[in-house]
């Protein structure tokens, strides 16, 4: 990544970070459960929103970006800061989207499909190419 | 049907002369577990299939699927495994790559260029993978089968490399995520 920030321009002062943080529900898990894991997410999401305090937030398919895009939301929508979001749906999705997808969709600044025909159907999106 | 396999393997039998084909099989599940297709690899009823296309070797990476398909079929050298850092090599390497019908094991086969198989799984509630497949399908870039139907498939699948498929393109999204913030050519 490093060569790539220099070559856009970036004099490197922040270097890319990587933090981990849980995931709100893993796949097949029991809907009760998910509620104590989703709130351990929102509350690991919500400290990273807080600290970072980004510009953009770009995202995939995965839920896992839904508990940083909700606080993202939070601080938009308080003043604090008008972050962007940017979502971009799996490549699996030919003819419909994905719950993160579907939940994203009335708020993303921009929201990019991979295949031409989801763009007919959800008049927000936009054919970005194929990203995978 | 039985009658259709019987007649695919006859004919293959009289049009290639002995030795002709060498081929080699990569079959691959991803992280996913996929017992029906790892077990119909395992049957006799589609080792035989490949046999008689030619293949001499099938390497399966069975990722997490319990069961481990192991030769059943005489000249058939079948080797299985679970997972692997890289799969270029293995993908490289195969005549034919038989796929489950995961978005980036098909595309790196397509990338590859090998001819694809994918196989879709029927267990799988709320199969939205096979959106994926038909529509690569339909655009003539693999052939769709089910697990039950995968010896009749290999018998049929022409050995010729697919149509390239779109390479990544970034620069168009490139565009677009900078007009949103502001950076206008």
């Amino acid at each position: 990544i490093m060569p790539l920030l220099e070559k856009c321009g970036n004099t490197g002062s922040r270097t890319p970070q990587t933090i981990v943080i849980p995931r709100a529900r893993e796949v097949g898990q029991s809907y009760a459960t998910s509620v104590w894991t989703t709130l351990v997410a929102l509350a690991h999401s919500a400290y990273v929103v807080l600290m970072f305090s980004p510009e953009v937030i770009l995202c995939n398919g995965p839920g896992t970006c839904i508990p940083i895009c909700f606080w993202a939301l939070m601080a938009r929508w308080l003043g604090i800061r008008n972050t962007k979001i940017v979502f971009v749906e799996s490549f699996a999705r030919v003819s419909s989207l994905s719950l993160s997808g579907i939940l994203l969709y009335p708020f993303a600044d921009l929201f990019a499909v991979q295949w031409k025909p989801l763009t007919k159907r959800y008049k927000r999106a936009v054919f970005g190419g194929v990203l995978s | 049907s039985r009658a259709r396999l019987v007649l695919a393997r006859t004919i293959c039998k009289h049009q290639m002369r002995p030795g002709a084909a060498q081929l080699h099989v990569f079959a691959t599940v991803g992280t996913t577990k996929f017992d029906s297709l790892c077990g119909t690899l395992d049957s006799e009823t589609v080792q035989q299939a490949m046999k008689d296309k030619g293949v001499v070797r099938l390497v399966v990476q069975k990722g997490a699927s319990e069961v481990t398909p192991r030769s059943r079929v005489s000249g058939l050298e079948v080797m299985s495994f679970e997972y692997a850092p890289s799969l270029e090599g293995y993908f490289k390497e195969a005549d034919i790559v038989v796929s489950h019908a995961g978005a980036g094991s098909v595309l790196e086969s397509l990338r590859a260029g090998r001819p694809t198989i994918v196989v879709v799984n029927d267990k799988l509630m709320n199969n939205h993978q096979e959106e994926v497949a038909s529509a690569l399908q339909a655009d003539g870039f693999v052939t769709c089968c089910k697990p039950h139907t995968l010896a009749q498939t290999v018998l049929d699948i022409a050995i010729t490399a697919p149509p390239e498929f779109p390479r990544r393109a970034p620069g168009d999204f490139a565009m677009l995520l900078d007009k949103l913030m502001g950076f206008d050519p």
